[in-house]
């Protein structure tokens, strides 16, 4: 079976002869997403549960530093690289006091392979800079597929506000670990996540770590099993033990690393994630390279029509002149998928706000009977911890929920411009994959859209949790419209200070003046959080107009070409049709020996069948 | 059983206390509840003031009140058994308590069980496989208010202490009455110490010692105690886990977050003392013959827990005893002992002292006893106090209340002092 570079060299000569620059980009694009297959792997749970270990087990060298007492604090990204490396990322050290966060202007330190643990443990780079997060390349074979694993900070844990840009970093992530050791079962905080998680994440699973150290782990797994059927979470539960894998890669032990329990976990990140992962990217790239081809095939074939029977010559392109009508009208604003997607946006945009406004508002009236029913002064500090506790997760569940509703959009969209392109039957039809490809890609770039009051509230935090995340692997995107609502509770913790030491006034002050705080905080949150999500709509229209406009003006251009090429085979002297009839049915013969080996690759059911 | 057996039982223990208060410990106490008494003496003739002066007398020889609380598998039962002796606690490997528990001592073990509405009735104190198990008659865990039970530890003579089910569990119903607990009764002065068990300070525990230390007011920095309970399991189970315990209550007492909230942070082994008060002989021999193996094959078997009780004809002691060793003393706790009796002819008791003071148990009864003189002095505070107020304008007992002021004088100084400042003297 030919390779899918092979494909892609034979697809981008053939655009080349055909003069296709608008292809040829299209395949270089292709090309830049099969050289990088990263597959990213988030591992995050509570703090101290063996999250650095795991990441040091599965790639056997201590690359993570891993403590009794100090939880990790810096992010550390493990992907696969020829020499083992370790970068650290940190921001120039302010020379005004400010604090820069141009993601441009990071300063990236290279340091030795055995210094970086040391380094990540204590935060600072060899030349004394702070350290936000660390890359870390290394040639093992489990990270040969592109599986990124990172190492998420336990700072907090889950519940935190470091838990919610957790969160948000799901969706761009291609599978999700949740550790947790084997000493105790799932709490509630845990089972909450998994299941937000399963909601944004196609592969979700668990991992019970220190199997070694604990007596009853077996029932403990048992337990947790149960919790996870009853909460109604599907994911796979993985008991490991990270001493002993590390133990028996030491001294070459088969039995001791059967018992570690890294096999099947093993067999899982390079089964179901990355092979997942890597079949829809190959999906995705044989794709293009089939769009590719039948662009070129329907100026090849109509030129060879019109050269083998130039007297239908003119119907052909009286068929060609309607497609090229239809396609032109693709492009137009009023063309129905252009209205379906502005119609939709807005739709949206409308339905999260009703959502979140509504959410809130049951928030509202939950918090204002609380108020009603005592004196908010003395409960003030639990009562701010249970309103933003409340906030925090609300927002999260809108989060989820738009994403869901996005997708959804997407598919739409894609089915409606693939009915129009039912009028033009040489190409084939769209596949809705790639739609829901742009929203999960949108999301992973969204970190670039970080707005510039966002980077302020991210320094604030950046002392604090080191969730810095920037550069290429490190992109995990930082939907700051969750953490905004929690920054923005700093103020009604504040303001209820205030009121608290005001012991003097009476009850029921106490209580208008709470109600007003609650109402405005939550204000605050509605405005906040639904502006995010407009911007994040706003891009999301635009990246879908784009690639459906691009996929518009191609379908122009090949049919343009088709006509152009028809009708100068109509006009061509009986002598040169000859030599061009043979130059072009071998041309089409290429093309078409082409589109059937793509589509083997285009194929899931063909996918089995060794290379 | 009836109210007078309950009072005859009450009387009883009253009796050992007050003959406690006259050994050496507790100097101000025992003067205080001298003054008292002979006030009360001097006022026979007044009962309402006497009975008032013999009811501050008495509230010295009540036992301490210790809650314990914590998140869900910190280890509470298992310190609760540990500090009591026995092993009465039920713990498992699933979140187990599921009622507020209160143990008291008596001489013959008797539970009963308190329903929210109702009548309580008595269950058969009967041994389960890790504790007692108690007859809840199906009721729901929401509708049970608490659970008492009665038990003839000589530890719990000096202190009665309070179990709770974890905060944060998956079975919100049992957490909320743990919240409930510490809302209302570790708020008011039945409880006088709440030691609080965890294994990292998570936000959910900073949270929880907030409210505490908010609704119990002044005292509460003083009279709250947090715990690294499973100290044991803080180094992965490695043989120096213990000092990095240490280090790490070490860090807690360093945090202004923590010492904002809590007196003292203490790490305890508490599974390591739990079964050092309870080991059996049988147990000590096995693990003596474990310990007499060669040494590589002794680190083969400590890899891990499936390695430690894998059926083995070359190891003298079975599976199962194996495994039972392991359930009573954890990974950290076998690796321990089996480094201790390496080499060592420990005889079992000197292997338990050991154990003891391995797993950092006694310091935290030094906190608890620091923290019942501490109760004292606010008792001798409080009574005299009173006392003068009452005994003021008459001469009656002149003497009484010349020495109570002395008293009174001696003890103010020390009136800011806390637990923490006694403790962390070495």
């Amino acid at each position: 079976m030919l390779s899918l570079m092979d494909l892609l060299d034979r697809a981008e000569s053939l655009s080349g002869d055909a003069d296709r620059a608008d292809l040829l980009g299209r395949l270089r694009q292709a090309r830049r997403r099969l050289h990088d297959p990263h597959v990213r792997v988030l591992v995050v749970g509570e703090l101290k549960q063996g999250k650095s270990q795991l990441v040091n087990a599965l790639v056997n060298a201590p690359v993570c530093p891993v403590d009794d007492d100090v939880a990790t604090s810096v992010t550390t990204v493990v992907g696969w690289s020829a020499t083992p490396t370790a970068v650290l990322l940190g921001l120039p050290a302010p020379a005004d006091g400010t604090v820069d966060l141009d993601p441009t202007r990071l300063r990236r330190t290279t340091v030795p392979i055995d210094a970086h643990a040391r380094c990540v443990a204590e935060r600072r780079a060899p030349d004394g800079s702070s350290v936000e997060c660390s890359e870390v390349g290394l040639p093992r074979h489990v990270l040969a597929g592109g599986l990124v694993l990172v190492d998420t900070p336990g700072v907090g844990g889950i519940g935190s506000a470091d838990g919610a840009a957790t969160m948000s970093a799901l969706p761009s992530a291609d599978a999700v670990l949740l550790v947790s050791d084997a000493g105790q079962e799932y709490s509630a905080p845990e089972i909450e996540f998994l299941q937000q998680a399963l909601a944004v994440c196609p592969n979700v699973a668990c991992v019970l770590t220190k199997t070694d150290l604990y007596p009853h782990w077996r029932a403990v797994a048992e337990l947790d099993r149960r919790h996870l059927q009853r909460a109604g979470v599907r994911a796979p539960l993985f008991p490991v033990s990270s001493t002993l894998r590390l133990l028996a890669a030491r001294r070459q032990d088969r039995d001791l690393h059967d018992e570690s329990g890294f096999p099947e976990l093993v067999r899982y990140l390079r089964d179901d994630v990355v092979d997942n992962a890597g079949v829809l990217a190959r999906r995705s790239v044989a794709h293009d390279v089939l769009t590719v081809t039948d662009h070129l095939l329907m100026a090849a074939r109509a030129q060879l029509a019109a050269l083998e029977d130039p007297a239908a010559g003119e119907t052909l392109i009286a068929g060609l002149q309607t497609g090229r009508q239809n396609a032109g009208d693709l492009r137009r604003r009023s063309a129905r998928w252009q209205q379906l997607l502005q119609d939709g946006v807005t739709d949206l945009t409308a339905d999260i706000e009703y959502d979140l406004r509504d959410r809130l508002r049951r928030i509202g009236r939950e918090a204002e009977e609380a108020i009603d029913g005592s004196d908010p002064g003395p409960v003030w500090d639990e009562f701010d911890e249970w309103l933003s506790q409340r906030v925090r997760a609300t927002v999260a569940a809108n989060f989820v929920w738009a994403h869901e509703r996005a997708q959804w959009l997407a598919a739409q969209v894609a089915a409606q411009f693939d009915a129009t392109d039912a009028a033009l039957p040489e190409l084939v039809e769209g596949d809705d994959g790639e739609a829901l490809e742009l929203v999960a890609r949108l999301e992973r770039v969204e970190v670039e859209h970080v707005s510039r009051t966002q980077k302020v509230i991210v320094a604030l935090r950046g002392s604090y949790g080191g969730v810095l995340m920037f550069g290429m692997v490190t992109a995990i995107a930082l939907g700051m419209s969750i953490i905004n609502p929690i920054s923005v509770g700093v103020g009604v913790i504040l303001g209820g200070r205030a009121y608290r030491e005001d012991k003097a006034n009476r009850v029921r002050r106490r209580q208008t003046e709470a109600k007003v705080a609650v109402k405005r905080h939550l204000d605050e949150v509605v405005f906040q959080v639904s502006k995010d999500s407009k911007d994040r709509l706003r891009r999301l229209q635009r990246v879908l107009r784009d690639h459906f406009t691009t996929r518009a003006d191609e379908l122009v251009r090949s049919l343009d070409e088709s006509i152009r090429s028809a009708r100068e085979a109509t006009r061509a002297a009986p002598g040169e049709r000859a030599d061009t009839l043979d130059d072009l049915r071998r041309r089409v013969a290429d093309l078409e020996q082409l589109h059937a080996d793509a589509e083997r690759y285009a194929l899931p059911a063909l996918e089995a069948v060794p290379a | 059983m009836s109210d007078e057996d309950d009072r005859a039982r009450t009387t009883g223990r009253r009796r050992r206390q007050a003959r406690e208060l006259d050994g050496p410990l507790r100097p101000t106490a025992r003067r205080a509840r001298r003054l008292l008494g002979a006030a009360a003496d001097a006022c026979a003739d007044d009962p309402l003031v006497e009975a008032e002066l013999r009811e501050l007398q008495e509230r010295f020889e009540k036992p301490l009140t210790v809650g314990l609380a914590g998140l869900i598998k910190s280890g509470k039962s298992t310190l609760l058994n540990a500090l009591v002796g026995a092993r009465i606690a039920a713990s498992d490997a699933s979140e187990c308590t599921q009622t507020v528990t209160w143990y008291r001592w008596g001489a013959t073990p008797r539970v009963a069980v308190h329903p929210r509405s109702g009548r309580s009735w008595e269950s058969p104190a009967m041994a389960g496989r890790t504790g007692l198990q108690v007859d809840l008659r199906g009721a729901p865990v929401d509708e049970i208010d608490h659970v008492d039970v009665w038990w003839p530890a000589p530890a719990l003579r000096t202190r009665t202490l309070i179990d709770t089910p974890g905060l944060d569990a998956l079975s919100r119903v049992a957490s909320r009455r743990s919240q409930e607990f510490l809302a209302t009764d570790a708020v008011t002065s039945a409880v006088d110490v709440v030691v609080y068990l965890l294994r990292q300070v998570r936000r959910a525990d900073l949270r929880y010692l907030e409210d505490l230390a908010r609704l119990r007011g002044d005292d509460a920095v003083a009279t709250t105690i947090a715990v690294v309970a499973r100290a044991d399991e803080v180094g992965a189970g490695r043989i120096d886990a213990l000092v990095s315990a240490e280090r790490l209550a070490r860090r807690h007492r360093e945090n202004p977050d923590v010492t904002r909230l809590c007196g003292v942070a203490l790490p305890v082994a508490g599974l390591l003392a739990e079964t050092a008060q309870t080991l059996r002989p049988s147990e000590a021999a096995d693990l003596r013959a474990l310990a007499a193996l060669d040494r590589h094959v002794v680190e083969e078997l400590l890899l891990s827990v499936d390695r430690f009780r894998r059926p083995s004809l070359s190891v003298p002691v079975s599976a199962h005893a194996r495994a039972e060793l392991l359930d009573r003393l954890g990974m950290f706790g076998v690796r321990t002992c089996l480094a201790l009796l390496r080499g060592n002819q420990l005889d079992a008791a000197a292997l338990t002292a050991e154990l003891s003071r391995r797993s950092g148990v006694e310091e935290l009864r030094r906190s608890l006893d620091v923290a019942v003189e501490g109760r004292d002095r606010r008792f001798t505070r409080d009574g005299l106090g009173r006392m003068l107020d009452l005994l003021e304008h008459d001469d009656r007992a002149p003497e009484v209340v010349q020495e109570a002021r002395r008293l009174l004088a001696a003890t103010r100084p020390l009136h800011s002092e806390s637990v923490s400042a006694a403790a962390a003297a070495p």
